[in-house]
């Protein structure tokens, strides 16, 4: 029987081992001596060979990070957010992306991907 | 100072304070890495193909005895807005983030933040109806 939840970063009740509306999480372990209680908070997705997306959470009090598979019910224009925020904060300009890789001797384009100038049939 | 900190202090094997100098080799593609050029003294992947090797426990004590490859698996921004890249270890399983070096190939950095969406979970029919719904 899995106990119901109120989520420490938002307040939503929920059943699992995230809140699937702001897909934070507590840290907990199987392994009481590693419990440390804070807040996890999604810092990215991770897009296994199968397919799958998992969350990666990390702990807001110890650093540690963890990743948990994304359910049905999560939010997903939160999911979305998450996994866009590294395409929204470049290190390096995205317009010259081309240029410094031949600098550094990496190969590899960023070209046309078809289908995001007209809509597909 | 405890007793512990002050030993590790001096220890020439402790990298979280010392440069570690040493180049390797790749253990995933084979390209030989050396320290230069990647804007900090503690280089910790490769910067052709990003993958690690697990060996430390802490930063720099390299006191892990699984030596297994660490295949990054996404990139996240920090609160000071520089990407890290997060790895997992292919043997244990342990997670690990650390700083992007300067010189690491930018297009596997931006293909890795683009892998979620290149995924059929993202199917075009689903993100359609989420617009109609959120319109309603």
């Amino acid at each position: 029987m899995e106990e119901t939840l109120r989520c420490r970063a938002c307040g939503t009740e929920y059943v699992g081992d995230h809140c699937p509306s702001c897909l934070s999480a507590l840290h907990t372990d199987e392994d009481p001596e590693y419990e440390c209680g804070g807040v996890m908070e999604p810092v990215s997705v991770w897009v296994k060979p199968d397919g799958k997306w998992d969350l990666i959470l990390r702990c807001k009090s110890c650093g540690e990070m963890e990743t948990r598979p994304v359910t049905r019910g999560d939010n997903p224009m939160k999911l979305m957010s998450v996994a866009s925020k590294p395409l929204a904060n470049p290190p390096f300009p995205i317009e010259r992306l081309e240029e410094i890789a031949k600098m550094t001797g990496a190969t590899g384009s960023t070209g046309d991907f078809g289908g995001a100038y007209e809509p597909r049939e | 100072m405890n007793r512990e900190n002050k030993r590790k202090k001096y220890d020439k094997n402790f990298y979280r304070t010392h440069p570690c100098i040493d180049p390797f080799t790749c253990k995933n593609c084979g390209q030989t890495v050396v320290p230069e050029g990647a804007g900090s003294d503690h280089r910790n992947h490769c910067p052709y193909c990003l993958t690690s090797v697990h060996l430390d426990e802490e930063p720099g004590d390299r006191a892990s005895d699984c030596h297994g490859k660490m295949e990054p698996i996404g990139v996240w921004v920090r609160k000071n807005g520089e990407w890290a890249l997060i790895h997992r270890c292919t043997i244990c399983g342990k997670l690990d983030s650390n700083r992007v070096a300067a010189d690491d190939n930018p297009m596997r950095l931006l293909s890795l933040a683009m892998k979620p969406f290149a995924n059929p979970i993202l199917n075009p029919e689903g993100l359609k109806d989420l617009c109609k719904t959120m319109e309603d």
